[in-house]
């Protein structure tokens, strides 16, 4: 009789003392969906050029425990700009998991030169993020640079007349 | 009498030294004060206004320096004229062996080294600010 009731309190012993020293492994995993957006950059500005493409990366990431459908990416731009993605849509992404995207950016071929800031949206069926980039538009044109370059030679051919002119004894 | 003369000729070259250091001064931080405000505006938004206001920088920098230059050869001109005189004054007195003729050449030298300063520091200042915009 003995021997028997101590094989009956054996398993709850086991059962008690595993939940005593890690309650987590036996209470139930609440759910969580936490998706990342980095971009994937040489530095913190990326340059791109007035009516040019330029391919950037955007990792996107499920660090939740529940496994992300459905995601869609946009974007939102300046005016006159095109935002694509490659892949525009991810079916699903399993917990822990990474994909990387092609973002491909074209500014306009007016665009303003400068800073510009650009908001990657991606959107899931469970959740959504925003990450913003900053880029900065360079002029495709080197209109101004002769323009320059124009007046710099008259200058010295200026100065060259001068010297000849004023220059004699 | 001829000390007189002596005299007016080297107060000549102290006056004509004093007028071609101003102008080489003065064109030099013009053309850098310039520099600086054009580079400012051409790195800011572009607008017709800022493009009025670069070009008339730009105008004023053709002038400070194209007065500079002629200012400059007139001033080499002026010393080399003083200078002539002044050993044509030793040769007469018989003292002309103190006074090497060589520094002629000299003085030419360093006046086209400083035209040449007033002229490159004019136009980095006038193309630098169309590089950057």
């Amino acid at each position: 009789m003995r021997i028997s009731g101590k094989i009956y309190w054996l398993p709850l012993l086991v059962v008690g003392l595993t939940a005593v020293l890690s309650p987590y492994s036996i209470l139930a995993q609440a759910e969580k969906t936490d998706l990342t957006l980095i971009v994937v950059s040489d530095g913190y500005y990326n340059v791109l050029t007035a009516g040019q493409e330029k391919t950037i990366f955007l990792e996107i990431g499920n660090n939740g425990n529940t496994e992300l459908t459905n995601i869609r990416l946009s974007a939102d731009s300046p005016k006159g700009w095109a935002v694509e993605f490659s892949p525009g849509l991810i079916d699903n992404l399993a917990p822990g998991s990474f994909q990387t995207v092609d973002v491909i950016l074209r500014p306009a071929v007016d665009a303003e030169k400068g800073e510009h800031n650009i908001a990657l949206i991606a959107e899931a069926n469970e959740t959504r993020r925003v990450t913003s980039i900053y880029v900065r538009v360079e002029s495709a044109s080197l209109l101004w640079v002769w323009i320059g370059i124009g007046i710099a030679a008259l200058a010295i051919a200026g100065f060259v007349f001068i010297f000849m002119r004023f220059g004699r004894q | 009498m001829i000390e007189r003369v002596h005299e007016h000729i080297i107060s000549e070259l102290g006056a004509n030294t004093r007028t071609d250091t101003i102008f080489v001064l003065t064109a030099i931080i013009l053309n850098l004060i310039t520099l600086g405000i054009n580079s400012g505006i051409a790195s800011s938004e572009p607008s017709a206004t800022n493009t009025i206001v670069m070009f008339t920088f730009v105008a004023l920098i053709i002038v400070i320096n194209f007065v500079a230059e002629i200012g400059l050869i007139r001033g080499r001109l002026m010393r080399k004229k003083l200078l002539t005189g002044l050993l044509k004054m030793y040769k007469d007195q018989g003292v002309e062996g103190y006074y090497d003729p060589s520094l002629l050449s000299d003085y030419r030298t360093r006046y086209n080294l400083f035209m040449l300063t007033v002229l490159f520091t004019g136009l980095i200042a006038i193309v630098i600010p169309f590089v950057i915009r």
